[in-house]
């Protein structure tokens, strides 16, 4: 990862938000740290992929995050989504003099979540850090799309 | 850390008592229904007669040298005929039937990741030495229900496990003998331990013990 070449512009700020498929969703909806492992695509990625979705009221993100995800991933039902607050992120994650994470711009609104260290260690740190604090704004798509239905306003899931 | 009591016995060598309170916050925690079972483990637990304590063998079990012993021996082939690795595996565990479904979950982690490979070209060849190193830990993994999966961008399992303060503790398996590990929660505010635990010897994997206890 010491290789990696930024590709577009980086994101400071704004909600960026998750696909958690059913396995990465531990007891007591912990979340595993494989939901930011690089591992999709082919040709290889250097990122994770997320969207960026519109903040203007917050009951509204996580129905602005489904109509967006579901439209790339078929069976996203079975699922849950996070939505990581991308400043939060990265204040939390980078508490060093050299950062571990950073987030750019992959043909708007998807992002990307990259890794700047090859540092083991500190990945294994960052991706636990991710996962506390994607837990703290995660709602499963069933909720998602029933609370849609009822009422075009969310509870704040925090 | 667990409030310990040594008893000293000039007969035998030293043992480490822990208390019922303290079993839940090791490694230790365990039905009793597994008492009379033989474990890896008299590194496990031993209920004495007339006491709720539970013994905790402070030095090295020979049983956890013979399970080393097993996992060195076996040779798993991940790019070849992956059944016929599966079935030396399960005769080597047969006298360990203890970690059954941690073994389980070891297989389908492997199984999963097969299947992705066949999709995506760019994913990593399992390492087998992270494997292997794994397979060590699932003595003392076993109690934690851990997550296990292996990591595409270089073929290492990890596991990840929940801790009592609804934080989680994420640990790496490299194929040289480092375990990168990282504890996440919040309690006032995010707060995290991270580090990187170092076995030169199969037997001594056993002492990573000491960072579950986090648990």
């Amino acid at each position: 990862m010491s290789t990696q070449v930024l590709v577009g512009k980086n994101i400071t700020s704004g909600n960026a938000s998750r696909y958690l498929k059913p396995k990465w969703i531990l007891g007591g909806n912990s979340i595993s740290t494989e939901a930011f492992d690089l591992r999709e695509g082919d040709p290889p990625e250097t990122y994770v992929s997320h969207f960026l979705v519109a903040s203007r009221d917050l009951s509204e993100v996580f129905i602005s995050a489904h109509t967006l995800i579901s439209q790339r991933i078929q069976k996203c039902h079975r699922g849950s989504i996070a939505i990581l607050e991308i400043e939060e992120a990265l204040h939390e994650v980078n508490d060093e003099p050299v950062p571990f994470i950073g987030f750019v711009e992959k043909d708007l609104p998807h992002c990307g979540l990259i890794y700047l260290t090859p540092d083991q260690e500190k990945i294994q740190e960052a991706k636990a850090t991710l996962c506390i604090l994607a837990k703290n704004r995660m709602s499963s798509v069933a909720a998602i799309i029933q609370n849609s239905t009822a009422s075009p306003c969310l509870q704040d899931p925090a | 850390m667990a409030n310990l009591k040594i008893k000293h016995d000039s007969m035998k060598p030293p043992v480490t008592y822990l208390s019922i309170e303290d079993l839940k916050t090791t490694t230790a925690a365990h039905d009793l229904g597994a008492q009379s079972r033989r474990t890896i483990g008299d590194f496990v637990y031993r209920k004495t007669i007339s006491h709720t304590y539970y013994s905790f063998e402070h030095s090295e079990s020979a049983d956890f040298d013979e399970w080393c012993k097993q996992v060195s021996e076996i040779d798993i082939d991940f790019q070849g005929e992956f059944n016929s690795s599966i079935e030396t595996l399960e005769c080597a565990i047969r006298n360990f039937s203890f970690w059954k479904n941690l073994v389980r979950d070891f297989m389908d982690a492997i199984e999963d990741y097969k299947g992705h490979q066949k999709e995506c070209n760019n994913f990593s060849q399992i390492s087998e030495g992270s494997a292997k190193r794994l397979l060590l830990l699932i003595p003392i993994l076993a109690n934690h229900k851990p997550r296990i999966y292996i990591d595409a961008n270089n073929g290492c399992f990890n596991a990840d496990m929940q801790t009592r303060d609804n934080g989680i503790l994420s640990a790496q398996i490299s194929d040289g003998g480092q375990i990168f590990y990282s504890y996440v929660a919040q309690n006032n505010k995010i707060f995290k331990i991270t580090g990187t635990a170092k076995f030169k010897d199969f037997r001594d994997f056993i002492k990573f013990n000491k960072v579950l206890q986090m648990l």
